[in-house]
């Protein structure tokens, strides 16, 4: 069937399986393999884009079902090479990251809980940064330095705020 | 990967949607598709056709209706439920139910109706919905209808048919909801959710259940004791017979029974202290 | 050599990773991400039954089907020879030929006659597509004759046990033993106090959140093949692969390893799916590419942990522990895995004794095959199991004799003027000083304020326990000729290249290749400390056995005590060669030419100097230069070091085990660790963190269940469960430092040593929590409804 879709901005246009999955159209379809495969049951969360401003699993998600939205995949965050935002600078900061597998579904995840916090002017608490991050699953880590990271991105989102 | 061949539409109203649930031979409704697509992927559901309503704005939104219920569209994503300021202070059960689902990416594309409707999978809305005495609005070829969300548990949608609302009574703060997630599925091992209403409580449990139930005779053994200590609720729950409660991966009939009434007695205190 | 000075210090700094833009970015490039052009799309077919004949495969249907390319069985692959296993327990007699190298059980690329595991490999399709080829291989045809099956150690060596494999009868891999039987025997007889306890470690999953992958290319204009796959050691799957499995010369075969999306010990394993890709490639003239999924990798990937064991300790009254024994049951699965048999027995036998110093001890292992996935190794590999049985010996122990455990421990840890300390079971402690780190975890974790908090949390209806364990975990595999006397089929050394390019800057080349370990940035460190140069000048690779000097991997948290120290003393040598060009450049002897800071300038005479950049060209140049100094500053260092590095630790959980539920919640947990000196903290912190949770899982969660029929029942994510954000508790973290005299950066194994006493220290805090009810031990995983059963005062069932 014929799909329209909005990715990280541009209009695409191209031919789909009713059965294709969102996952299959971004990393094969669109050769957008910063968007992970790491189960067969959407419980690892390293697909994890953002669907009409939303975080979703892009393994449970058919490309039909998601045809006329906007999709955000992690490429759609900075350019090839470029800034990092305001999230992956915090990651980065406090090594929030270490092979890497699991890192662009949780960067995905973990703006929305950022952005949404930035547009009310809070802070998410730690048992809440926590809860929103039990869609992605790290072997490496331990949650630890990535929980590290949110709180440096509000903080510095919030200090943000002040000065502006 | 789905490897079954199927078809997919989007209808543009309610109506399109009926005819064609009605015209086709394995036909399902698809709304978040946070159960479907998972039995699609593994070949636990083999359906013809997807009919998609996710979008259809008949089946969105949360309302105050005339008689003080609040009606839930059926594609109300879950995580909208539980953000919803009149859901958490008029069914706080229930919308403590949707928080309860999943892990964030699930709440924002799985919806109430599809949580109510998992059938074989444990999800924690219908247990809420039990306790809260709230109805379901069925849409079918015949027109519409409602039926209980006990109802709704016991014998799922009829053929034909799509959930189109959630009906909930409004009633106020005197209710909770209390789970035990399974590590892996994140589904309730168990889950229970209580309603203080003037006719008495009402408790609903999932998970350690073969599906969401409302325990009637521990409300009735309850209400005789007037008594809501664990002691008493879980002597309420040890009358249960045994065969009411199954058996999961690792855990027993005897320790789900006794888990259920743990958890219904904590539902109890916070709904008292929140009354 | 002198050690650098200087404001450029930077080893040690946590300087931030430089892996961590591009993967925060999604750019890295995993094997999934690999799209060679013409790429054809493999997949296998794993068995469905335990332990069977196969009668037939049909292939008609498959073959008709649309986009297929080939589905090839076991007939296909012939010639092609086993997967060797190379570490063969109790040692190698020669390391000349004849070696025995595939080893009895070894398994094929393709099982042909007897499948012996569910996920056995019997079949593969290549196709257009990946979906063409998931397909076809739904439409293969299997015919079995299912036989008798068998899924535990001890099971499996009991008489009429069904038969894995012809050329192993009773299916013992290996009776191996370690330490002074009949010493130990004696001691145990005549001690004051015995105490025994029949253990469970249970098998896990390693689970790395990057199934294994693979794509074969075959280049027929040269003959060449390359290999990308999901590596931890490239170098040693060229040998291996080239050499033993394909039978063609290993110069035609390169190995590449992408970004690898962590292993813990999985991926340094061979697998048949390496060999297929290239085989199948070089067949179709095309790339052949194969992506595992999270049930393929949960039936084929290696497993860890599983042994039975019935564990013994004797001791005095007044808290002297006098003799440790162990009998174990090691469950190899139904092969011999690339080095598994060697971490069922050494790696755990050898280090039961962990900090203490036990006058007489013994170990035997059992190992035997069963119709289970393969075992392997899995982060903190035999060492936690050691430490498990130990740990748990000693508060059973404290029990026994009504010592605080805390008080059993200090009376036995090895004291830190008996280093280097043999512990008579093999292993040559080099250094250490556990008395001061067992009292910094102690104090760090507030032990002596828990009656306090005991009492408190009973008012909350929760019980409170606390859980010691300490470890000392063998690490930096390793001095080539001790690993041979161990089995080790190959040498275990490890080689970094620098080259200073015209310009001054730097390119290191280590043949250790990173799974999630930051080593570009750690070795960049290592060498611009060296030198006394910016970091920023310094460019890491690795990976790629065309470019990297030989090396074996990344594996038992060896990288930075193995390969660091190759990068550290080849800098050196460049050093050295800068001096001795510099003398000719300054116009000056030898011995008055100084370097530091990364220049060179005459000893008093600072103003005569040439900077590194100068050099460097100089030495690009070449010019001026004595016949004995070559031009260029290229240097290779092969590094063995003389034994392994021991780092050790401490560990403190505090856990509430809910008394309606059973629940347990680790409400804190501190650990002290020494891993000698640290590179760069930022990292050791984050492989510290990760590999607490990782052994929280295996006390809290985690299990690989096989039912009566030989099936992974837990062969999803939906089905094992893996410890979540919400699940990590609140981390103490400290340190001491005793660097290792082995290796000139004084550095021990860092990535993997934390995940060693977590399962110990968790089961010990839930058995003290549970003390007064009579509890001796509950097996892992602590699960709510054991735990309940035993609050009610059952027995386990």
């Amino acid at each position: 069937m014929d799909i329209s879709l909005n990715v990280n901005g541009s209009d695409r246009q191209f031919s789909a399986e009713p059965g294709e999955l969102l996952v299959e159209r971004l990393r094969d379809g669109l050769g957008l393999t910063g968007t992970k495969v790491g189960c067969d049951t959407g419980q690892c969360g390293t697909c994890v884009v953002r669907l009409d401003g939303r975080s979703v699993k892009s393994c449970l998600v058919l490309t039909a079902s998601a045809a006329g939205s906007e999709v955000t995949t992690v490429e759609g965050l900075t350019p090839p090479g470029g800034e990092l935002t305001g999230l992956q600078e915090a990651l980065r900061q406090e090594h929030g990251t270490q092979c890497g597998f699991c890192t662009p579904g949780m960067v995905m995840a973990l703006g929305e809980l950022v952005d949404k916090a930035a547009q009310e002017g809070t802070a998410p608490t730690e048992p809440e940064i926590r809860e929103w991050l039990t869609g992605n699953l790290c072997r490496c880590t331990g949650y630890h330095s990535v929980v590290r990271g949110v709180q440096r991105a509000c903080a510095a989102s919030a200090a943000g705020r002040q000065d502006g | 990967m789905i490897l079954t061949e199927l078809d997919y539409v989007r209808p543009a109203g309610l109506d399109e949607a009926l005819a064609l649930l009605a015209g086709t031979r394995g036909a399902r409704v698809l709304a978040g598709g946070q159960s479907l697509l998972p039995d699609l992927r593994s070949g636990a559901d083999t359906a013809r056709l997807l009919i998609d309503v996710r979008r259809l704005a008949e089946l969105r939104g949360i309302t105050r209706t005339g008689t003080g219920e609040l009606r839930i569209g059926a594609a109300t994503p879950l995580a909208d439920l539980a953000a919803d300021p009149e859901v958490l202070a008029r069914a706080p059960e229930l919308a403590a139910a949707a928080r309860a689902n999943g892990d964030p990416q699930v709440r924002n594309l799985g919806t109430a109706g599809g949580n109510l409707l998992a059938a074989g999978r444990p999800t924690d809305l219908p247990v809420a919905a039990i306790a809260a005495g709230a109805r379901v609005e069925l849409a079918g070829p015949g027109g519409r209808r409602t039926a209980t969300a006990e109802e709704l548990a016991a014998a799922g949608a009829p053929p034909g048919s799509i959930l189109t609302a959630l009906l909930v009574p409004a009633t106020g703060p005197a209710a909770a909801f209390e789970k035990t997630a399974d590590r892996a599925t994140r589904y309730p091992v168990c889950a229970a959710a209580v309603r203080i209403t003037a006719d008495g409580v009402r408790v609903a449990v999932t998970g350690a259940t073969a599906r969401a139930l409302r325990l009637r005779d521990v409300e009735r053994r309850l209400a005789a004791g007037g008594d809501h200590s664990t002691e008493a609720v879980l002597a309420a729950f040890r009358a249960e017979p045994r065969s009411l409660f199954v058996p999961g991966p690792g855990t027993s009939a005897e320790y789900l029974g006794h888990l259920a009434g743990v958890l219904t007695a904590r539902a109890l205190a916070r709904a008292a202290a929140s009354a | 050599m002198t050690a650098p000075t200087g404001e450029h210090r930077v080893l040690g700094q946590p300087l931030d990773s430089r892996e961590d833009p591009q993967l925060l970015r999604g750019e890295a490039t995993y094997v999934a991400d690999i799209d060679l052009p013409g790429t054809a799309h493999m997949a296998i077919l794993g068995s469905t039954h335990a332990h069977a004949r196969i009668l037939d495969i049909g292939t008609k249907a498959a073959e008709a089907m649309p986009g297929v390319l080939k589905v090839a069985t076991a007939q296909d692959f012939a010639d092609v020879m086993p997967l060797p296993c190379i570490w063969i327990p109790g040692g190698v007699e020669s390391h000349f030929p004849p070696h025995p190298y595939g080893l009895p059980g070894a398994r094929p690329v393709l099982t042909g006659d007897t499948v012996r595991h569910v996920g056995d490999p019997i079949a593969v399709v290549v196709a257009e597509t990946p979906r063409e080829a998931a397909a076809a291989l739904a439409a293969l045809h299997v015919e079995y004759e299912p036989l008798p099956v068998v899924t535990r150690a001890d099971e499996a060596l009991a008489p009429g046990a069904p038969q894995l494999h012809e050329a192993v009868p009773g299916n013992l891999n290996a009776y191996w033993t370690c330490g002074d039987k009949d010493r130990t025997d004696a001691a145990i007889a005549a001690a004051e106090v015995t105490v025994e306890l029949d253990l469970v470690n249970q098998r896990t999953v390693n689970s790395p959140i990057e199934p294994r992958g693979a794509v074969g290319h075959y280049d027929p204009a040269t003959g060449d093949y390359t290999l990308y796959a999901s590596t931890q050691g490239p170098h040693n799957h060229r040998f291996l692969l080239s050499a033993l499995v394909l039978g063609i010369p290993f110069n035609k075969l390169r190995v590449i390893a992408p970004t690898v999306g962590g292993s813990f010990g999985t991926k340094g394993y061979l697998y048949p799916d390496m060999a297929l890709v290239l085989l199948l490639s070089k067949e179709l003239g095309r790339p052949v590419k194969w992506v595992d999924t999270r049930t393929g990798l949960m039936n084929s990937t290696v497993q860890g942990r599983d042994h039975r064991q019935h564990v013994t300790l004797a001791g005095t009254r007044d808290g002297r522990i006098t003799a440790v024994r162990c009998t174990s049951w090691a469950n190899l699965g139904a092969y011999p895995s690339t080095i598994g048999p060697g971490v069922a027995t050494a790696l755990m036998g050898r280090s039961i004794t962990g900090m203490y110093q036990i006058d007489a001890a013994f170990c035997e292992v059992h190992a035997a095959f069963t119709n289970t996935v393969p075992l392997g190794a899995q982060r903190g590999s035999g060492r936690a199991e050691a430490a498990f049985l130990m740990e748990r010996l000693v508060d059973r122990y404290a029990a026994e004799i009504g010592m605080d455990p805390a008080e059993v421990r200090r009376r036995n840890l090895v004291p830190a003027e008996k280093f280097p300390y043999a512990n008579g079971l093999g292993w040559t402690y080099d250094s250490g000083n556990y008395r001061e780190n067992f009292d910094k975890a102690l104090e760090l974790a507030g032990y002596a304020d828990m009656p306090a908090r005991k009492a408190e949390a009973r008012t909350r209806g929760k019980r409170l326990g606390v859980g010691l364990a300490t470890y000392v975990a063998v690490c930096g595999v390793g001095p080539s000729t001790r690993m041979s006397q161990e089995g080790m089929l190959g040498g275990t050394w490890e080689s970094a290249n620098i080259r200073v390019h015209p310009t001054g800057e730097v390119a290191v080349t280590v043949g250790s290749a990173s799974t999630g370990q930051s080593h570009h940035t750690v070795f960049a460190q290592v060498a611009a400390d060296e030198f006394g140069i910016d970091p920023a000048q310094v460019r890491v690779y690795q990976g790629d056995t065309l470019k990297a000097p030989y090396g074996q991997g990344t594996y038992g948290s060896r990288s930075y005590s193995m390969a660091a120290p190759a990068v550290a003393l080849t800098a050196r040598k460049i050093k050295a060669k800068m001096v001795r060009a510099g003398a000719v450049f300054l116009g000056v002897p030898e011995d008055r030419v100084v370097y530091a800071d990364g220049r060179i300038h005459e000893a008093g005479n600072p103003a005569n100097a040439k900077t590194f950049a100068e050099l460097a060209m100089a030495m690009w140049y070449g010019w001026g230069l004595p016949p004995q100094i070559e031009p260029a500053l290229d240097e290779t260092t092969h590094f063995d070091p003389p034994d392994f590095n021991y780092p050790f630790g401490t560990h403190v959980a505090v856990v509430e085990v809910d008394e309606l539920t059973g629940e347990t919640e680790v409400v804190a947990y501190t650990a002290v660790d020494d891993a000698g000196n640290i590179g760069n903290p930022a990292i050791v912190r984050g492989q510290i963190e990760g590999s607490i949770l990782h052994g929280l899982g295996q006390a809290l969660m985690e299990a690989a269940v096989y039912d009566a029929e030989g099936r992974l029942l837990t062969s999803d994510l939906t089905r094992y469960a893996l410890p979540r954000a919400t699940d990590a508790p609140f981390f103490l973290l400290d340190k001491t430092v005793t660097p290792s005299p082995h290796n000139p950066l004084g550095a021990k194994g860092a990535g993997e040593i934390a995940t060693v006493p977590p399962a110990a220290a968790v089961t010990n805090a839930v058995v003290d929590a549970l003390s007064d009810l009579g509890v001796q031990h509950i097996d892992m995983p602590l699960t709510p409804e054991k735990v309940w059963r035993r609050l009610r005062g059952e027995d386990d069932q």
